[in-house]
């Protein structure tokens, strides 16, 4: 489903989803500015910079957990998640441009009368690598911040398209590395600054969440893998009436991409779980009008030759199925693929 | 995502849960003698 570049598609649901959004953020920062301000007693109130620094690094942080947590929990809950995943690069761009404003606060704020121009006086002020509760924190923000910036600036489709979906998801894949950045940056700044048992509780509530949330999606994913059974070439799906209709099954063969195979009442299709566009899994997908439809943004192929539907010029590839006494199985070559 | 970053995804992952979880021990033993200091020194 190629299509013309345009700023941003709009459509009434990324309207809707964007105004929810937008809401959202408002909602997080006046209740943090109301709860900072109620907590403290007036002889310990910070100052308003600093209690907006702090607002937009706490919306930004908790927006990266939800970001983060999208992915692995529309794997576990794909009915409930999936949809989710539609918009998520809304939600990776509100998040920069919150770590963004977080960090032109702290820079004005800490450095902003230095003799050196802020950024160097940050880098260059602090040389405590070696310390713990000392460490220049600010140092890992500001690469986690290029890294969303990097992120941000490429998550149009435009760059999808042209670095390709391989590429472009593993480029995309630096926000995990980003993310133990912010971790250590809050570790090592917010949570040693303040004494309450709050801070590092929540920090490892939510660490511990996402990350045993992308283990247990991998995981699982990995105890289906090996569950795949191969028989003179051809690897055996399980039962018709296991797979329900307009629905798929994930098989992984020993060797190339995974496969989903499609059931369409009686008759079952198998092609590429990757999807063109952004690598979707389109075997979490299902048959709509007659085209399996990627669950991630809606790109969609004809399940007999694994061809988008005209004007659209997208392909996957295709392979050999059977039924057999009710039992299904896929041939791992593929018919078909795609240049 | 391919099946080798979905893969990828799964090593890096387990990396990181130990590291943070190294990292976060660390900071809370630092963050206990701290306090221990702190309650020494102003009790002389």
């Amino acid at each position: 489903m190629g299509h013309v570049y345009k700023a941003v598609q709009w459509t009434p649901y990324k309207k809707a989803f964007d105004v929810g959004l937008a809401l959202g953020v408002a909602a997080f920062l006046v209740a943090f500015v109301a709860a900072s301000l109620l907590a403290f007693p007036a002889d310990r109130q910070i100052s308003a910079p600093q209690l907006a620094l702090r607002a937009l690094g706490a919306c930004a942080f908790g927006l990266l957990h939800v970001i983060l947590l999208i992915g692995p929990l529309a794997r576990l809950f794909p009915q409930t998640m999936a949809p989710y995943l539609y918009n998520r690069r809304h939600l990776g761009v509100t998040c920069f441009f919150l770590a963004l404003a977080h960090a032109a606060i702290a820079l004005v704020w800490y450095s902003g009368f230095s003799d050196l121009d802020p950024l160097t006086a940050v880098l260059a002020s602090n040389p405590r690598y070696d310390s713990l509760n000392g460490f220049p924190f600010e140092s890992l923000g500001l690469v986690a911040l290029a890294i969303l910036f990097v992120m941000a600036a490429t998550s149009h489709d435009f760059w999808n398209a042209h670095l390709g979906p391989r590429t472009w998801k593993a480029l995309h894949m630096a926000v995990y590395p980003a993310y133990a950045l912010l971790v250590a940056h809050v570790l090592l700044g917010a949570v040693q600054a303040e004494k309450a048992a709050l801070y590092p509780i929540l920090v490892g509530i939510g660490a511990g969440t996402v990350t045993v949330a992308h283990l247990l999606a991998g995981w699982r994913q990995g105890a289906r893998d090996r569950r795949v059974r191969v028989a003179e070439d051809w690897i055996a799906v399980g039962p018709l009436a296991a797979i329900g209709d307009k629905r798929a099954v994930i098989v992984t063969p020993p060797e190339g991409e995974q496969i989903a195979v499609f059931r369409d009442g009686e008759t079952v299709h198998a092609i590429s779980n990757v999807c063109r566009h952004q690598g979707g899994p389109l075997g979490e997908g299902r048959i709509v009008d007659g085209c399996v439809t990627c669950p991630w943004h809606g790109f969609q192929y004809r399940p007999q030759d694994g061809r988008s539907p005209p004007p659209y010029g997208e392909q996957v590839a295709i392979y050999r199925t059977r039924i057999e006494a009710g039992d299904v199985f896929v041939h791992p070559q593929p018919i078909f693929t795609p240049p | 995502m391919t099946l080798s970053q979905r893969r990828w995804c799964v090593r890096l992952w387990s990396v990181m849960a130990i590291a943070l979880l190294a990292l976060f021990g660390a900071v809370l033993i630092v963050r206990e003698r701290i306090a221990e200091a702190a309650h020494a020194l102003a009790n002389g």
